[in-house]
């Protein structure tokens, strides 16, 4: 929001009081085309004045569904004042073909539901009567209320009597001056004249519980005994689910918990935490409805609080394990051949629905703050079942056709003792389980890594054979032509591939193999441009000879005779730098420096040629002298291709 | 073509010296007298200087020792020859040449009175070059004319103007080698028949027949080195009937370096041609 204002002051300049900003908008998902005033406070931007955001699609309406949405109300310093209106509508053609045309506009009908609420806010907190209404509406008209809740404020504060009602059932109860609920909170079913369900509140402590079921009513004590420890908070959904939780305490067996009322004020919170979102968006302070009700509280102790900590982290992380593990289609594939895996991953499915279910509920607890407002280490011994069955975990899986039972126990088995029972249990086995999977992950990863190693080792193999292969029929037949050094020395590349090769599969380290075999294909691929290269020596050095011929007119034959031209070049070149190449390749050649070694023969015939036509007066009388071919190299400025351990 | 009617030409001077001397005959031996052969040894340089891509500057100089009494062969210096010329090469096969001589002739007898030791003898030549490949070998044929002015021994003695007609014929063979090039052995066969004329030449027109083969080595195109054996014979100025002799150990070194600058080397002319 303030960025987004922040943009348009850089925009407009300085902002006046009551700037204005028409333009698309965004405020908790709902995006749309705004009209609004702002203001420059304090070095922030703040919505100042009437504020309205609206979206419609005629494209979406006559396509499919169009979200409509209207926002409309008023800001003073930021905070919602007066009258506001929302609707949240979702509408989609009743009949394309029913389109009424009048005076000059279309009009077509609707159907779908439209959600209407409305009521007054003072300094951001609602006030006054506040309704929801959800209509659904058929052919543009209400057909029917799908829910409807009023509830009267003060300063956010519920007052009085509120009503919730939907198809199904109407809700009706009351709270004290400053929101604690009390009295009897009524359920009525639209088909059954009495109450269906009634919570007694007595002062903000939900005394009792009563569900009628057919004629018989059921009455189930919730705090009939005032807790010494006491904490007001508010009837949401967190409440519901420390009841929820109370109950499974109290009446484990019996009776199961199936509370309409809560169900409605759960959807009551619902609608009313839509608003909350947009408001909150805008900058507004909370809107959510505050019906105060009275719990047990029991704060978490630090060491509770890190340990919880621990097991939330340690939860993501195993449980992202196990979903990588369990979703891998490589996996996958791997355990119909490895029954090891099979087993592994029977393992960490039971991890999942046996460790798992247990850790995340705890967090669940957690992350939604309940366990301190439940008998927490009751409710932990509750869940927690046989020790032994979290360290030895014991799977049935099929081999072909016969069922396998088998018991996996982590290494760290040993270090659990689950003897101090609450949060620190949950902590051990937090710890024990994430051990665990890591250490099957990894087993199932190396697994996994062989496997695929090994199917591109078998790729890459071949890819290596028809290498060496191609390279022997391209020396063999390279051999026949040639003769002299390039004769040698192409045996000579040969023969070093082979003793590559002959290295090459003495390797005992498979996670080697893959990468010394990339390495040999393109050795052996560079050893074949080598072998051309060497091939193609005489007829390079033909070239040579004819590049530095000249034909010289003999007047005492009449001839044109052929002269060697720049001799001292090409003694240096045929007597040293040839023979010294040869010699080098047949003594020191190996996939490292092969590249080298093509770039030494085509450098020096490169060389060659631009000799020729070089001004080498001075180089000339210095290869007169000159027998060491690292000088003639440097002489003929080739040093810089000569391999690093020669300079 | 050329080669086969200059050696029409050559039969027909040949005979027709032969009528003349019976010609004449009736005052004179019967027989042509031949002298015993005498023995002498050439060292000859042959330079052939490239100017232009075309031009040739011919430096050769010669020198001609003579049995004496007590040594064969190179008993005495006999001539020195220095002779120039400016060479036109018109193609590969054809080239002309025309220069001059000073060849000193040393006086090879006992001096008598009034007899100077050496004497100068000027000529002007030119000459006609056809080179014709024959298989591996080369076939030249020479036409040489040279106008000489010799002077005796003898002190104010008057130079004597004569002409001389010259035409060689000579084989260049390479010797273990396809071709003649740089590197090889070659061996020429070559026969020369000097004729000449003037007014002191009355009934010795053959100056000269030289038979003569050598041995050559060509080091590369711009330096040859080649050695043989010669027999000459010919008639006495002054006695057609007497028929000198000689036996002659040659050595020849032969070198053309190139004058010109490096950038007008190329390209060659004549690889075309």
């Amino acid at each position: 929001m303030s960025c987004s204002l922040l943009l348009l002051v850089a925009f407009k300049g300085i902002a006046q009081p009551n700037a204005r900003y028409i333009g698309p908008y965004e405020a908790a998902n709902y995006k749309g085309q705004a009209h609004f005033e702002y203001k420059y406070l304090e070095g922030d931007t703040v919505l100042n004045g009437p504020f309205k955001m609206e979206n419609s699609s005629l494209n979406k309406l006559l396509n499919s569904v169009d979200d409509h949405f209207v926002i409309q109300g008023n800001f003073q310093n930021g905070k919602a004042a007066s009258l506001w209106k929302f609707s949240f509508d979702k509408y989609q053609l009743a009949d394309k073909e029913d389109i009424l045309i009048t005076n000059h506009q279309y009009q077509v009908k609707v159907n779908g539901q439209h959600h209407a609420v409305s009521g007054n806010f003072l300094e951001g907190k609602p006030n006054g009567k506040w309704s929801q209404h959800i209509q659904k509406i058929n052919s543009s008209q209400p057909e029917r209320t799908l829910f409807k809740s009023t509830i009267d404020f003060n300063r956010g504060i519920p007052q009085k009597s509120f009503r919730i009602e939907n198809e199904e059932m109407i809700l009706a109860g009351r709270f004290l001056r400053d929101g604690l609920a009390h009295d009897v909170w009524e359920l009525f079913s639209i088909s059954a004249l009495d109450a269906t369900e009634r919570w007694r509140f007595a002062d903000g402590w939900l005394k009792q519980i009563e569900w009628k079921k057919g004629d018989a009513s059921i009455k189930i004590p919730v705090y009939d005994q005032v807790p010494e420890s006491m904490q007001a908070i508010n009837l949401d959904r967190k409440y519901l689910q420390i009841l929820k939780l109370n109950h499974l305490l109290t009446e484990p067996d019996s009776v199961s918990w199936h509370s309409n009322m809560s169900n409605l004020l759960e959807e009551n919170a619902a609608h009313y935490q839509t608003i909350d979102a947009i408001l909150s968006d805008l900058g507004n302070g909370s809107f959510m409805p505050e019906f105060k009700v009275k719990v047990y509280y029991n704060s978490l102790n630090d060491n509770e609080l890190a340990k919880l900590k621990f097991i939330k982290t340690s939860y993501k992380e195993t449980k992202e394990l196990v979903n990588r593990i369990l979703n891998s289609t490589q996996i996958s594939l791997l355990k119909l051949s490895d029954e090891e895996v099979l087993y592994l991953t029977t393992v960490i499915e039971k991890i999942e629905n046996n460790h798992l279910g247990l850790i995340g509920t705890v967090t669940d607890y957690y992350t939604n703050d309940i366990l301190s407002y439940v008998p927490r280490e009751e409710l932990l011994s509750r869940l927690w079942r046989d020790s032994a069955s979290y360290t030895d975990i014991t799977v049935d899986y099929d081999i072909e056709g016969a069922l396998v039972s088998n018991t996996y126990t982590g290494s760290t088995a040993g270090n659990y003792s689950f003897e101090n029972g609450g949060i620190d249990d949950v902590y051990q086995l937090t710890e024990y389980v994430l051990g665990t999977v890591r250490q099957i992950e990894e087993t199932i990863t190396n697994k996994l890594t062989r496997e695929q190693l090994e199917q591109e080792l078998i790729a890459l193999e071949e890819e290596l054979i028809a290498e060496i292969t191609q390279l022997n029929e391209l020396s063999d037949s390279l051999a026949t032509i040639a003769i002299g050094e390039p004769k040698t020395a192409i045996t000579t590349v040969k023969s070093v591939a082979k003793n590559e090769l002959a290295h090459y599969s003495k390797l005992d380290d498979l996670s080697m193999k893959p990468m010394e075999a990339r390495a040999l294909i393109n050795c052996f691929s560079k050893m074949d441009s080598l072998s051309l290269t060497l091939a193609k020596v005489p007829t390079r050095n033909q070239e040579i000879n004819k590049l530095y011929t000249d034909r010289v007119w003999n007047p005492f034959t009449s001839t044109l005779m052929d002269e060697m031209v720049k001799k001292h070049i090409l003694d240096a070149y045929y007597d040293i730098l040839l023979p010294y190449f040869f010699k080098d390749l047949n003594e020191n050649l190996e996939c490292e420096n092969v590249k080298d070694q093509i770039l030494l023969f085509n450098g020096l015939y490169q060389r060659m040629i631009e000799l020729r036509e070089e001004d080498t007066d001075r180089l000339e009388r210095k290869l007169r002298r000159e027998k060491n071919p690292q000088t003639i190299l440097v002489l003929f400025g080739l040093k810089s291709i000569v391999k690093s351990d020669e300079t | 073509m050329k080669g086969k009617k200059l050696l029409y030409l050559f039969f027909v001077s040949v005979f027709s010296v032969i009528v003349s001397q019976k010609v004449s005959a009736q005052e004179r031996p019967t027989e042509a007298v031949y002298k015993e052969p005498i023995t002498g040894l050439w060292i000859n340089t042959y330079g052939n200087i490239r100017l232009t891509n075309r031009l040739f500057w011919i430096a050769q100089t010669h020198f001609r020792f003579q049995e004496d009494e007590s040594t064969k062969f190179v008993g005495q210096i006999a001539q020195v020859y220095n002779r120039h010329a400016i060479s036109y090469l018109f193609s590969k096969k054809f080239n002309a040449s025309v220069g001059g001589v000073l060849r000193v002739n040393y006086n090879l007898k006992s001096g008598g009175e009034n007899e100077r030791k050496s004497v100068p003898e000027w000529r002007i030549w030119h000459q006609y070059l056809f080179a014709i490949p024959f298989h591996r070998a080369m076939v030249y044929h020479r036409l040489r004319i040279e106008h000489r002015w010799t002077q005796a021994f003898k002190e104010d003695s008057e130079y004597v103007f004569r002409n001389r007609w010259r035409y060689m014929f000579k084989l260049k063979m390479p010797l273990f080698k396809p071709k003649l090039g740089s590197n090889t052995f070659y061996v020429s066969p070559e026969v020369e028949l000097i004729m000449q004329s003037g007014k002191p030449v009355i009934d010795s027109p053959m100056e000269d027949l030289r038979l003569h083969t050598s041995f050559g080595y060509i080091l590369n195109p711009r330096l040859t080195v080649a050695t043989g054996l010669m027999y000459s014979q010919g008639q006495e100025l002054s006695e057609g009937a007497t028929y000198k002799q000689k036996w002659t150990m040659r050595f020849h070194v032969y070198f053309s370096p190139d004058l010109r600058k490096v950038k007008y080397k190329l390209p060659t002319i004549h690889s075309t041609d």
